[in-house]
């Protein structure tokens, strides 16, 4: 089988390390063509790899594939050129974010091309009146953005709008399968996110530090509310006994939340005495390597849990401590004892756990070894697979869609109202022959 | 009456239309052809078969007779199918190189649709009839349907008349690969007697009339074969029927006894099939109507010889060949009578 | 060029564009193209159907087609590249006719969905083809009205016009046409009531309904005009229609509303007979000009002046025959322009 692979690849794109990856595991099943519009740098691969700009009659040799598969993420910079070239050539989509809500609002409001009626009436095709409420009110002044919010982003996240011709759908969490299923038809698979080989040796290699008198706890990534390390702080604050027996480090940058990084300041300076808290800001990858293998826990409570899958995750559990998290999302869908989740938003159970966390050393041990097989079990391979299998799901129902596809669009020039009974009728008359 | 066609193509479904049409305009009944263009590419076959589900012809008729695939998808409450074959490239067709349909996903995805629309709608229909029993076999074996074998009759008959023998054995047909006119020309290199051979018809494959003027240069078989590679109009082809010994038609596999095998009988000739032809054999009975040799020149040289060296037993053969045309009611009293009835 | 002729098909029906289909397959064939028609069912009741075709039309696919030349909705809705409209007809029901007593589709809330439908349609198909021809000047503006689209006449010839001749201006004026209220041979006959010489009419032409045949006669009788109006209530053949139209002092043709102007007014025209028309017969007015080869009559009293007119003054019926003859070349109403335009 001859797969295009459409997908950012620009050295500083997780996405794009995440399709090199793939890919390298995906071309020893089927023939691979890489395809990216991003400039240099590009990380490197021994496969094909086609430059494309959208728009040129160049994409046309996409249709020499047997199947073209689109990595759909949320900025538009790498994504935008993807999601137009996907409109054309339908194609497999993977999700790699719950929301693809910013790319579309940068699309269709700034640039050149900007087109405010046009965010009203996707809003409204997808969501109805309440969309249609959320963006008119925003472009009049009178709302936040809905990309500032995870409330907003969760009622509407616009992936709706990435996938409407696609032909098959990859999500990184069941939830989100399922939730793409209720409202579209095609084949839809959730994919363990893999945990890269290299992670998993570079992690076995990590030299930890001797324990010490206090459980190491750490809080890692970009900073901001959703992460809920203000939550903890409060949290320790609160429970001097625990506080005496934890060391919380908070590591990476707060890009765009400088009033929060200011509050979580604050809060530090003044418990200070009390509590061993740091806040750190971003540092290189080997030096969070670093700060990944002093840690003994890592806290990652997010909420709302607007991810698809996370990277992030995957990377801890393969240094083999427990991750303590909420159980939405695919935090939640991991097999027993392979994290330590507790219901969402419920922090009095944080602090329970916390507290069994810092007494019980072997039951530690016990969920870092899990989590580490766990990770190990997340291979780049068995996502190749999972990727190829549903590849041949959505050839098979191509045609059904296509033919579905077709049907609409003529229906839409015919300006037929939906409420007009040809619709039914031929719903009626392809249930009994297509297999959708 | 319904049907799907090509335009430009002049297949022999749109002959049939045409003569059915007119058996029944001729018998009383008002008729109305309904011929839908069709493309039978597999990736546009879908929205296609869509398309004929949505058209309504159910009011302006008392009845629908359907004759080409997919017509049949037309809706209509006293609806009969004169069934001429399947969209065959999805059936008896499939895994042989005539297969039209790729062997991907997508195509298989298709090829099941396909055959679900005629497991689906072919039994709205009131009755459903057959050119051929090689096409009700298919019926009942790929979709589990009975169906009635009616056989179509020549739309002009008259043409077609007895006439003094001579010393040839007559082909006419297209030039093409599966009518295997090659086998005849090999034949031809081994006959004992002194019969020859007029095979007449369209190169629509002229590489197929290449091959066959090589195999009769290489033969020296100028004199014994005269080959007529052009279209002939219906009364050259009547005259050299008459004044043949008998006709030859040796296609291989072929779904129906072809218009050539009735010519033959209604201008009293005996036919020469092969056991592998197919069709002819449902109404060509070795040595009553005709021979049944088998597919190499060897076997059809001995048919040829047979007739030529016995003429009255030709005769004979020829007179129960164009007996053969009442006794399977090949006519269009019948096919009326069995369609509207 | 292989030129597809995309029309309706409505079962058992046979009418003008049936027949214009059947003379540009003839036509363009003997001026060396290819030809097939291609005839796509219509059925429009119940309305919903409407849309049922619509979208069927949509979804024929055509093979071995350089051209397409369609006719009317929603038969043009057929997907080609190299699309060219003779527009006959437009759905109108959904325009013109829409609320009239003929609008056809309900007015309900589904009934104006289907109208919406229609309209949008035309809107964003027929601006796809390649080229507009309309068989008449009214339809092309109404598809400027409603459509707001642009189109060029191109008016249907006869089959063969060879045929046709003069041989003299006779005292009888012939009204050739189905008999039906629409064609209103009644209103001929109360003007001939009216008309002062001795003049004759001939009415010729099968009756739709009994009903229609027996109302004409009801006025014939009621004005005792048995002597001076003959009617022939059948189809005549093509040999007594020439006869007719070549002795003939004039032809009248006064349709209600009518589209275009008639195979009538055309063959007429090329027997060198001038036409009398009425004001509301609309279509007739793009062949026939007032004064110069026919009257267009403003009611019916007017028709019998006409009548007078033309009964009373041979010359005048030969002059005005003689430039009804040359209408037809000054609207170069042939199939040289018609195939040239077509296959352009």
């Amino acid at each position: 089988m001859r797969i295009a692979w459409v997908t950012p690849f620009h050295e500083r794109s997780a996405i794009a390390e995440f399709s090199q990856r793939v890919t390298n595991e995906l071309a020893k099943l089927a023939e691979v063509e890489i395809w990216t519009a991003d400039d240099a740098p590009l990380l490197a691969s021994e496969l094909e790899m086609v430059g494309y700009r959208r728009g040129s009659k160049d994409l046309d040799a996409l249709r020499h594939h047997d199947a073209v598969v689109y990595n759909m993420g949320n900025y538009l910079g790498y994504h935008g050129a993807i999601h137009g070239v996907s409109k054309k050539y339908p194609g497999v989509v993977i999700l790699h974010d719950r929301a693809l809500h910013h790319m579309f609002a940068d699309m269709w409001l700034t640039g050149d091309t900007a087109d405010p009626v046009h965010y009203i009436e996707r809003m409204g095709f997808h969501y109805g009146a309440a969309g249609v409420q959320a963006a008119s009110e925003y472009l009049r002044g009178v709302r936040e953005p809905v990309w500032e919010s995870d409330e907003d982003l969760l009622r509407f996240p616009l992936y709706e709008e990435s996938i409407m011709n696609a032909l098959g759908v990859v999500t990184h969490s069941q939830g989100q399968a399922r939730q793409v299923a209720a409202g579209w038809c095609g084949p839809v698979t959730s994919l363990k996110l893999p945990c890269y080989v290299d992670v998993l040796t570079r992690a076995d290699a990590s030299v930890r530090p001797p324990p010490g008198e206090r459980l190491r706890l750490l809080t890692m990534g970009h900073i901001n509310p959703n992460k809920q390390a203000h939550r903890v702080i409060g949290l320790l604050a609160a429970d001097p006994q625990l506080a005496a027996r934890v060391e919380y480090r908070i590591v990476g940058p707060s890009g765009g939340f400088t009033a929060y990084s200011d509050t979580l300041q604050r809060l530090v300076a003044e418990n200070a005495d009390h509590l061993k808290v740091e806040i750190v800001d971003w540092v290189p990858d080997d030096e969070l390597e670093r700060e990944m293998a002093w840690a003994d826990v890592f806290v990652n409570l997010r909420h709302p849990n607007i991810e698809g899958g996370s990277a992030s995750l995957m990377k801890q559990l393969a240094f083999g401590r427990p991750v303590l998290c909420f159980d939405s999302g695919s935090f939640g869908e991991m097999p027993p004892g392979v994290a330590i989740s507790v219901p969402t938003g419920d922090f009095l159970a944080v602090g329970v756990a916390l507290h069994d966390l810092v007494s019980d050393a072997s039951w530690r041990e016990g969920v870092g070894r899990k989590a580490r097989e766990f990770a190990a079990s997340c291979s780049e391979r068995s996502y190749a697979e999972g990727v190829l299998s549903l590849v041949e799901q959505a050839r098979t129902a191509s045609p059904a869609l296509r033919v579905l596809d077709l049907v609409s669009h003529e229906l839409g020039d015919l300006n037929v109202d939906g409420r007009l009974p040809v619709f039914h009728d031929i719903a009626h008359d392809f249930a009994r022959i297509l297999d959708v | 009456m319904a049907s799907t066609f090509v335009p430009f193509v002049e297949g022999g479904a749109r002959i049939i239309v045409r003569d059915l049409a007119k058996a029944i305009r001729d018998r009383g009944h008002e008729v109305d052809i309904v011929e839908l263009p069709f493309v039978s590419a597999w990736d546009e076959m879908l929205e296609q078969m869509l398309a004929i589900r949505l058209i309504d012809v159910s009011s302006s008729s008392d009845a629908l007779i359907a004759i080409r695939t997919p017509s049949y998808l037309l809706r209509h409450p006293n609806k009969r199918l004169w069934f001429i074959h399947h969209h065959r490239g999805a059936y008896d067709l499939w895994g042989t190189p005539w297969q039209d349909i790729p062997e991907t996903p997508e195509g298989l995805a298709v090829r099941s649709a396909i055959i679900a629309a005629d497991n689906q709608y072919l039994p709205e229909a009131q009755r459903i009839f057959t050119n051929s029993q090689v096409v009700s076999d298919r019926l009942r074996h790929f979709n589990d349907l009975d169906s009635e074998v009616l056989y179509p009759p020549l739309g002009s008959p008259e043409l077609f008349s007895r006439g003094q023998a001579e010393d040839y054995l007559f082909y006419p047909s297209r030039i093409l690969g599966h009518k295997r006119q090659l086998l005849v020309v090999e034949a031809a290199a081994q006959l004992k007697t002194d019969a020859r051979v007029v095979i007449a018809g369209v190169p629509d494959d002229p590489n197929q009339l290449s091959v066959l003027e090589e195999e009769i240069a290489r033969g020296g078989l100028e004199e014994r074969v005269e080959l007529i590679p052009r279209w002939i109009s219906e009364e050259e082809k009547a005259e050299l029927m008459a004044r043949s010994l008998g006709v030859l038609y040796v296609p291989f596999l072929e779904d129906s006894y072809g218009y050539v095998t009735l010519e033959a009988f209604h201008a009293h000739k005996p036919v020469i099939t092969c056991s592998n032809s197919g069709g002819p054999l449902e109404i060509i009975e070795d040595g009553v109507n005709g021979l049944v040799a088998a597919p190499d020149p060897g076997s059809v040289a001995a048919a040829m010889d047979t007739l030529r060296s016995d003429p009255e037993a030709a005769a004979a053969m020829g007179e129960r060949a164009h007996q053969t045309l009442q006794m399977k009611a090949i006519n269009w009293d019948h096919v009326v009578s069995r369609l509207l009835g | 060029m292989r030129v597809a002729i995309v029309n309706n098909q409505a079962p058992f029906v046979r009418g003008g564009a049936e027949l214009l289909a059947e003379w540009l397959h003839q036509k363009l064939e003997e001026y060396g193209h290819e030809a097939e028609i291609v005839r796509i069912p219509f059925q429009w009741n119940p309305p919903e159907r409407i849309i049922d075709h619509m979208l069927a039309a949509r979804l024929v696919r055509l093979a071995n087609i350089d051209r397409v030349v369609a006719f009317k909705f929603p038969a043009y809705y057929v997907p080609h590249e190299d699309k060219v409209l003779w527009l006959l007809h437009q759905f109108r029901q959904a325009y013109d006719l829409w609320g009239t007593p003929f609008q056809g589709i309900p007015d309900t809330s589904a009934g104006c969905r289907i109208r919406n439908a229609i309209v949008g349609a035309d809107r964003r198909h027929l601006t796809e083809v390649k080229r507009i021809y309309t068989n008449s000047k009214i339809v092309g503006h109404r598809l400027r009205l409603y459509s707001e689209i642009d189109s060029e006449p191109l008016y249907p010839p006869l089959l063969d016009s060879g045929p046709y001749h003069c041989e003299a201006y006779e005292d009888y004026f012939f009204m050739p046409s189905r008999i039906n209220a629409l064609k209103r041979q009644y209103m001929a006959v109360e003007a001939m009531a009216k008309v002062s010489g001795a003049t004759k009419l001939v009415i010729a032409g099968p009756p739709d309904t009994p009903g229609d045949l027996a109302q004409l006669m009801d006025v014939v009788h009621e004005h005792e005009l048995e002597s001076r109006v003959e009617v022939i209530p059948r189809w005549i053949s093509d040999d007594e229609k020439l006869r007719l139209l070549a002795g003939a002092r004039g032809v009248i043709y006064i349709p209600l509303g009518e589209d275009s102007y008639g195979y009538v007014t055309l063959e007429a025209f090329h027997a060198r007979k001038p036409v009398i028309t009425l004001a509301d017969s609309d279509g007739t007015h793009e062949l026939v000009r007032d004064g110069r080869n026919g009257r267009i009559a403003v009611r019916a009293q007017g028709l019998a002046d006409a009548i007078d007119e033309l009964a009373g003054d041979r010359a005048l019926a030969e002059r005005w025959g003689q430039t009804a003859l040359e209408t037809i070349s000054e609207l170069d109403i042939s199939w040289d322009r018609v195939v040239r335009c077509l296959t352009a």
